[in-house]
């Protein structure tokens, strides 16, 4: 157990003199650590000469003590213990802080939940981050990121070491409904996505739902991540922050008055000096940056009310000398009132804006431009929260979003430029949902939780559809009519239930098996030809030529704890089919495309796997060891020969990677040391090498005839951190915490990428390893 | 895109590493590659066909790649044909001399190879190339020690706005060199063989689309670029095409094959494939491209190497390559080239 004490006063004269039998009077008040209250019946104890007292209702206790070097120990029902050494030379007054059990000033750590949690509770393919330990992990250049922490999980990768976005159980990463605060991000990722745009430093708690997540959320297929930020200190005001080789962050959090609080952070890049070590020019030159920030404020006018207003913004630029300048933000507002109708019974309210703008500034004189594409989603939403019974609860609710889209727009801009404007059309949607969820404790044993959402999704005008001849690919050639839709005239629209079932069985004392169902349906789609998803990607709504993703998993598990919920073990199996998902045809133009059906194709996927699990919450050494076994297939659907992939048969996705292990592991040694320690192996993922050749133009050319039938190598990686934290007890409240880590300890070159090479008349194949050898980094993450 | 992947390459390129590696290749059935167009200018035209072949590395084409006995036919929308004689391993040559592409003529490639299989190419209509209104000579520096200076090329034209345009363009032209050369004769103070006449091509596939600008001037677009060695002119055609919709997208495609690096920003990869289909099997789509495609030529004979580089660029040719100036036939030191000034340039 963890011991946290604050000893306010400490005075120590080593020349003082001591008194043969002389009493003098020790006056201790305890107080709680985070409320300033006294606490009533607290216990002393004094290690030297067996005596103690026991505090008042003022939490004071007073004694007659011999002077000399004393060991106090404090305690208190529902508080951490305290020990303090302390010289007693003259009367002294003490003040003691003891730390209630459930807070830490450090952080909130989102694991102080029930031990049991995962036997007890009908959800399953849960993941959750704890926060403290995100900053003490291994990670590439120091910068503590939660979408990389999430990806050492079971069931959750990404498509490369250093790609933005992740993937879940086979499906996309448009495929996740990231929300900050209950507001989706379209973009997750800085420079590309090295690093993650949300500073871990807001977030109170991250959890991810890989399998059919709750009816309370819709528009996206895959899974749920959900992010919160903190709340601001109610008791003071304190700044934290870290720096990292790449960036800096700070956050300041404090009450403004008694009934509301404040919590403002940002975090700022550097990477230029990196470039500058370049001896290139070309790289020297080029400039990079990027920052976010995030300002949260919440007011608690009485116990009943509680309104909070979140902001968030980041942006990236990043510009080559003399060439194309990129640019990318996210900004996101929402508001939020919680309102206590009465104790079983609760109403949330609210409402939301989330927006991605990417513009990229052509500089080539005579062709300068400016192209710019946005999405915006704007959300009201209403959920009633019904406890009838311990055993019993109900939620219900309601949501409408309007997006607006730009999926492309070129402007010239200077005198001399002879770019011509291009706009394609702006889309507008509506999408409304509905749901009803209840979890039922039917018997100790059996746990139920069903729900049904209703999502009606409609395209608005005004918009351009084009009807192509039914008996050839769609094509500009192939147009046969267009019909003109006028603003705000239904264009389409879709719609349909996605229930969510979930069921617990409890088997022994900690036992459960659970299985679960769902359905989800997605009415946006990130429109992207490269395997890693870029800045520059665009979202689409589904009209008529692109009908709405769906996607059907079941899946089942055995959940089993161990000696007092230290160990817990865990086994899920699923299968997912994704209906309607977005392929690209060969040499596929979708930049400023205004007929961009002619350059897709419809396909369907299926994704299975198991995922075996073992940690150990408990002791000095914790971790957990993840193994999954996982397959991610597509087949392309058309009647069209021409346009099948691979012959229209299902061929591994370029996310498919059937092993993964994950071990990690978290030892806690003396005067505040941690030493984790991250090992990660999977399968390589599907590529497609040249398997042909001939000459064309006078040039060797590479044909690929078959897609994704061929693999790189497996990757393997070991990192190790070691942390240091400042504090000398928990109670604490100035400390900082230094991480030292290597990334990729054994300087392993894993294949990144395997590409061909041309040199005069010969190809050759090279791999490439971003990380080809170890990566020490230094951090320093600070409280004040 | 580039820039996407160079970034993320050098942002990284300090730990990054990279490395040869010899990989299981597959063998998978060859497929049929067609390269050849119709023109608006004077007959023959020719049509190589071959077979895709194993993935080695080399480049070369093997003997087996080349296609034997194939009957080639190329036919109008007025009836009018011609066939194809094969004058080499691969090649086809088209044998009626009096049949011309023609601006807005519809043309359409029938290939029948020796196992039966019949492939055709959907009817194409040749579209009219825009003139161009002037070549640009640009005198440059570069950062590449063995070329310093380069004459660097460009076009500039009148996109029209009445029509969708597909360009493409090529260019050759001549360079000298020097050797301190041989005597015209026995006993002549005179020296021949001292000034040879370097060809340069562009290689890079060089293509547009009039999307972004029609109806707009294109202001000199870079076609090719020349090393300077001396101050004896340059001489430079340019080749400019109008190409079809169809066939601007087989060379974006090309394009975007060719540049593939890996990286997972990469566009996905795909087979180059045209326009030349079996005739019974659609997915069976050949390699390569049957064009049809006018052109319009234009010549340029560089007068000065005036530029802000004239006096740097005049000591490099005095001071490396006149004093490091080989002796003998220049043909002996720069290969089989011309040793008098190429005609068809005033």
């Amino acid at each position: 157990m963890k011991r946290k004490l604050l000893l306010l006063f400490l005075c120590c004269m080593i020349g003082s003199t001591v008194l043969g039998q002389q009493r003098l009077r020790l006056t201790l008040v305890v107080r709680d650590g985070a409320t300033k209250k006294p606490v009533v019946g607290a216990s002393l104890f004094i290690a030297e000469t067996k005596m103690g007292g026991r505090a008042d209702t003022a939490g004071v206790i007073t004694l007659n003590h011999p002077p000399g070097k004393l060991t106090l120990y404090v305690s208190a029902v529902g508080y951490l213990s305290g020990r303090e050494i302390l010289v007693l030379d003259y009367n002294k007054r003490v003040e003691f802080y003891l730390q209630p059990r459930s807070t830490d000033l450090e952080e909130v750590d989102v694991r102080a939940q029930r031990e049991d949690k995962n036997v007890k509770s009908v959800q399953m393919g849960q993941i959750q981050i704890s926060m403290p330990e995100l900053k003490r992990m291994p990670v590439v250049l120091g910068e503590p990121d939660i979408l990389k922490a999430l990806t050492l999980q079971a069931g959750v990768t990404t498509a490369g070491e250093g790609a933005g976005g992740f993937n879940v159980r086979g499906g996309r990463a448009d495929q996740n409904l990231v929300l900050l605060d209950g507001a989706p991000l379209f973009n997750t990722s800085h420079l590309l996505g090295f690093y993650t745009n949300v500073n871990p430093d807001m977030v109170q708690d991250v959890s991810l739902s890989k399998g059919a997540f709750s009816p309370q959320y819709g528009g996206r297929v895959s899974s749920l991540l959900l992010m919160s930020t903190r709340n601001g200190n109610k008791d003071g005001w304190r700044i934290s922050g870290g720096v990292s080789p790449i960036s800096a962050r700070v956050l300041v959090d404090g009450p403004i008055s008694k009934k509301l609080t404040l919590l403002a952070g940002g975090r700022i890049a550097f990477p230029n000096y990196l470039l500058k070590l370049f001896p290139t020019e070309s790289v020297k030159n080029s400039r990079a940056f990027f920052y976010d920030g995030s300002l949260k404020l919440t007011y608690t006018p009485n116990a009943q009310n509680t309104i909070s207003i979140s902001a968030y913004r980041s942006q990236d630029n990043f510009q080559f000398p003399g060439d194309t300048l990129y640019g990318w933000s996210s900004n996101v507002v929402s508001g939020k009132w919680s309102y206590l109708i009465r104790p079983n019974l609760q109403l949330n309210v609210t409402g939301l804006y989330s927006g991605y703008h990417l513009h990229v500034d052509g500089v080539s004189p005579g062709l300068t431009f400016r192209f710019t594409s946005y999405i915006e989603q704007r959300e009201g939403k209403v959920d009633l929260f019904y406890t009838l019974n311990q055993k019993h609860k109900i939620q219900l609710g309601a949501n409408a979003i309007r997006y607006d889209i730009q999926t492309g727009n070129v402007q010239p801009t200077g005198d001399d430029s002879s770019i011509n404007p291009k706009v394609i059309a702006p889309e507008r949607g509506r999408e409304l949902g509905a749901y009803l969820n209840t979890e039922w404790e039917l018997t100790p044993a059996i746990s139920i939780q069903a729900g049904l959402r209703y999502s009606l999704f409609a395209l608005l005008g005004p918009k351009t559809v084009y009807n192509y001849a039914e008996n050839a690919p769609s094509s500009p050639e192939t147009i046969t009519d267009s019909v003109r839709y006028g603003s705000g005239q239904t264009v389409q629209t879709y719609g349909g239930f996605e229930p969510r079932v979930a069921l617990r069985v409890q088997m022994a004392k900690n036992t459960a098996l659970k299985a679960s169902v769902g359905r989800t349906r997605q009415y946006v789609n990130l429109i992207s030809n490269t395997t890693a998803i870029t800045p520059l990607d665009f979202w689409k709504l589904s009209d008529r030529y692109i009908p709405p993703q769906i996607a059907d998993q079941v899946s089942v598990g055995v959940f089993q704890n161990f000696q007092d919920n230290t160990f817990e073990l865990s086994i899920e199996g699923y299968y997912k089919r994704l209906q309607n998902q977005i392929e690209y045809r060969y040499g596929a133009n979708l930049i400023l495309n205004p007929m961009l059906e002619t350059a897709l194709v419809r396909a369907a996927g299926k994704a299975y796997g198991i995922e075996f699990g073992l940690s150990k919450n408990k002791g000095r050494l914790t971790g957990q060891i993840n193994y999954t076994y996982a397959r991610s297939l597509i087949a392309v659907q058309t009647s069209f020969d021409a346009l099948r992939i691979n012959g229209g048969a299902y061929y591994p996705s370029y996310i498919d990677r059937p092993n993964t292990l994950n071990i990690q592991t978290r030892w806690a040694m003396s005067h505040n040391w941690t030493f984790s320690t991250n090992f990660v192996y999977y399968t390589g993922v599907p590529a497609t090498y040249p398997d042909g050749q001939y000459t064309y133009n006078g040039q060797p050319v590479l044909d690929y005839s078959q897609r994704n039938a061929d693999r790189i190598p497996d990757y393997h990686r070991l990192d190790v951190a070691f942390s240091k934290d400042t504090r000398f007890n928990k109670a604490q409240r100035r400390y900082g915490i230094w991480t030292l880590g290597i990334y990729n300890v054994y300087a392993h070159k894993n294949p990144y990428s395997i590409y061909f090479t041309r040199y005069n008349q010969r190809t050759e194949s090279y791999r490439l390893s971003v990380f080809g050898t170890l990566i020490p980094s230094i951090a320093y993450n600070f409280y004040f | 895109m580039r820039q996407f992947i160079a970034y993320s390459l050098m942002l990284l390129g300090l730990i990054a590493c990279i490395d040869q590696v010899q990989l299981p290749i597959r063998t998978e059935t060859p497929q049929l590659v067609v390269e050849g167009q119709l023109t608006n200018e004077a007959p023959p035209y020719t049509v190589r066909l071959t077979y895709t072949g194993k993935y080695s590395g080399s480049g070369q084409d093997t003997i087996s790649q080349y296609v034997q006995g194939a009957q080639v036919l190329l036919g109008d929308d007025q009836g009018h044909t011609t066939s194809f004689a094969a004058t080499a391993p691969g090649r086809y040559q088209s044998v009626d001399s009096t049949f011309r592409g023609q601006v807005g003529r519809a043309y359409s490639l029938t290939v029948v190879l020796g196992d039966g299989k019949r492939y055709v190419t959907k009817a194409e209509q040749m579209p009219a190339v825009p003139a161009i209104d002037s070549i640009s000579a640009d005198v440059i520096a570069t950062t590449n020690l063995a070329k310093p200076y380069q004459v660097a090329y460009s076009v500039s034209l009148q996109d029209p706005a009445s029509e969708k345009n597909y360009y493409r363009w090529t260019g050759y032209g001549y360079t000298t060199r020097q050797t301190q050369g041989v005597a015209c004769c026995t006993g002549c103070l005179s020296t021949c063989y001292n000034n040879c006449w370097i060809p340069v091509s562009s290689e890079q596939v060089n293509i547009f689309s009039d999307e972004a600008i029609n109806g707009n001037p294109l202001r000199k677009h870079a076609v090719l670029q020349i090393p300077i060695y001396s101050l004896f002119p340059q001489l430079v055609e340019i080749q400019q095409y109008a190409m079809t919709q169809a066939n601007y997208q087989f060379w974006k495609l090309y394009q975007q094959q060719d540049t593939r690096t890996g990286s997972i920003f990469d566009p996905l990869p795909a087979p180059v494939t045209g326009n030349l289909v079996n005739a019974n099997v659609p997915t069976d789509i050949a390699r390569g491209y049957f064009a049809v495609t006018s052109i319009t030529r234009q010549r340029y004979r560089t007068k000065t190497y005036a530029s802000r580089f004239y006096y740097a660029m005049t000591s490099y040719i005095f001071n490396i390559q006149l004093y490091f100036m080989p002796s003998g036939d220049c043909r002996k030191t720069y290969g089989q080239v011309p040793v008098v000034q190429p005609e068809g340039w005033q």
